[in-house]
């Protein structure tokens, strides 16, 4: 039974994270790799780095976010940084909507 | 291995693994991923770059969880190094497949090496291209063949007297052919062959001592030789049959393929030096240690000595 919840987790989050992705750059207008790193730790969300750069990877390439590369201050070295995209604002949206949805279904199933 | 070493060496594994992405986007990748790596020091400065890492995971697995976010498939080949390898690899194992099959294949057309037939009077070297049958008087060097019959139209005839010459040896060089030989009454050289073709080449030198009867470019020669007397004489060619008749002065016998007969004059004393690597030879030469003892020195590489 673990396992299957494990399983289960791991599709869930799949989803999730993305949302939780999103609304956290919304939030911070603009973020870059460790900074989300460290934000999703924080709310008890750890992500592995192998597996968040390749999903801003994607999510820029569906046009959800938009890259840039900044360097804040002279020393510093250059750091990639996300900002969502009016798409990506539009499409956050719509997650939103769904998952209050899901949420408010769950609820009413439990009452 | 420096720090900078590390992360570069992940990178470039993390580039080679990106293989199948245009290269401006594995460019961006590897430059996101090294960014990280130093943001993560700069973080925790007490980390060590392997912990970090170990923390990115193996750049295999990083570059395919890029594949699978795009929705494409890893490529098998993941960078043109490997490819390389491959091929060498795989050029490596077909030559030597080729060279162990031919090597089969030559040893199976050879086969067997030596096959000597003692009660035929027959000798037979890979697989037959040499063969010598001394019931049919056949010596066989692959396709030439050697016999009493053969055709043999261009004449080469001719005698030299080596009476008060200096000249101490005769040598005789000759390629294939079946050589009848005997000693002449007096100190002249004779020569009477037939050969196939090359009579026009032939020619008869002396050069200190030596005098060279060259029957090397007669081709499928047959010859009747009369040595003079008490000068010694040389043989030297590939294949032959050879008939040595009351020999009276030393002879020195080189040769490669073929059969050697040896009629002996009873009245006189021989010393004999035989030596034959593949094939037989009769065990009844005798040795001499006399003065006047005839010697004569064989060697033969494949083939057949017999005395009568």
């Amino acid at each position: 039974m673990q396992l299957d919840i494990d399983n289960w987790k791991v599709q869930v989050k799949k989803g999730y994270l993305e949302l939780c992705l999103l609304v956290l750059i919304r939030k911070n207008k603009r973020m870059y790799g460790l900074e989300l790193l460290d934000s999703l730790d924080a709310l008890a969300m750890p992500v592995k780095e192998g597996t968040l750069y390749p999903l801003l990877n994607r999510l820029t390439d569906d046009g959800l976010l938009q890259a840039s590369w900044e360097t804040e201050n002279l020393k510093g070295h250059p750091r990639k940084f996300y900002a969502l995209t009016k798409r990506g604002q539009q499409t956050l949206t719509e997650m939103e909507d769904e998952f209050k949805k899901m949420v408010e279904i769950i609820s009413h199933l439990q009452k | 291995m420096t720090n900078e070493v590390k992360i570069e060496h992940y990178l470039l594994e993390l580039d080679q693994a990106l293989y199948g992405l245009p290269v401006s986007q594995r460019a961006e990748i590897i430059t996101e991923i090294k960014s990280h790596i130093r943001d993560s020091m700069e973080k925790d400065p007490a980390a060590n770059v392997d912990q970090v890492l170990n923390k990115l995971g193996p750049a295999k697995t990083v570059a395919d969880r890029y594949y699978t976010m795009k929705g494409i498939p890893t490529p098998r080949k993941s960078s043109p190094m490997r490819r390389l390898l491959k091929a060498m690899v795989i050029t490596a194992a077909v030559l030597f497949g080729l060279i162990f099959f031919s090597g089969v294949a030559t040893i199976w057309y050879f086969s067997p090496l030596i096959k000597i037939d003692d009660a035929g009077h027959r000798v037979s070297f890979l697989g037959g291209t040499i063969d010598i049958n001394d019931m049919k008087g056949v010596v066989k060097v692959g396709s030439l063949e050697i016999t009493d019959d053969g055709i043999r139209s261009f004449p080469f005839n001719g005698e030299s007297d080596l009476a008060g010459s200096h000249v101490k040896t005769v040598r005789i060089p000759f390629n294939t052919a079946k050589l009848d030989v005997d000693s002449s009454a007096d100190r002249a050289l004779k020569w009477k062959c037939k050969a196939a073709s090359g009579a026009g080449n032939t020619d008869v030198a002396v050069k200190g001592d030596v005098m060279t009867l060259d029957l090397d470019k007669l081709n499928l020669a047959k010859c009747a030789i009369s040595l003079p007397v008490g000068i010694a004489a040389e043989f030297v060619g590939s294949n032959g049959k050879m008939d040595i008749q009351a020999a009276n002065q030393n002879l020195d016998i080189k040769m490669s393929n073929g059969k050697i007969n040896i009629h002996p004059d009873h009245s006189r004393v021989y010393d004999f030096d035989v030596q034959v690597k593949n094939g037989v030879r009769d065990s009844s030469f005798p040795h001499s240690q006399a003065k006047d003892a005839v010697k004569i020195k064989i060697n033969l590489d494949n083939g057949i000595v017999k005395a009568e």
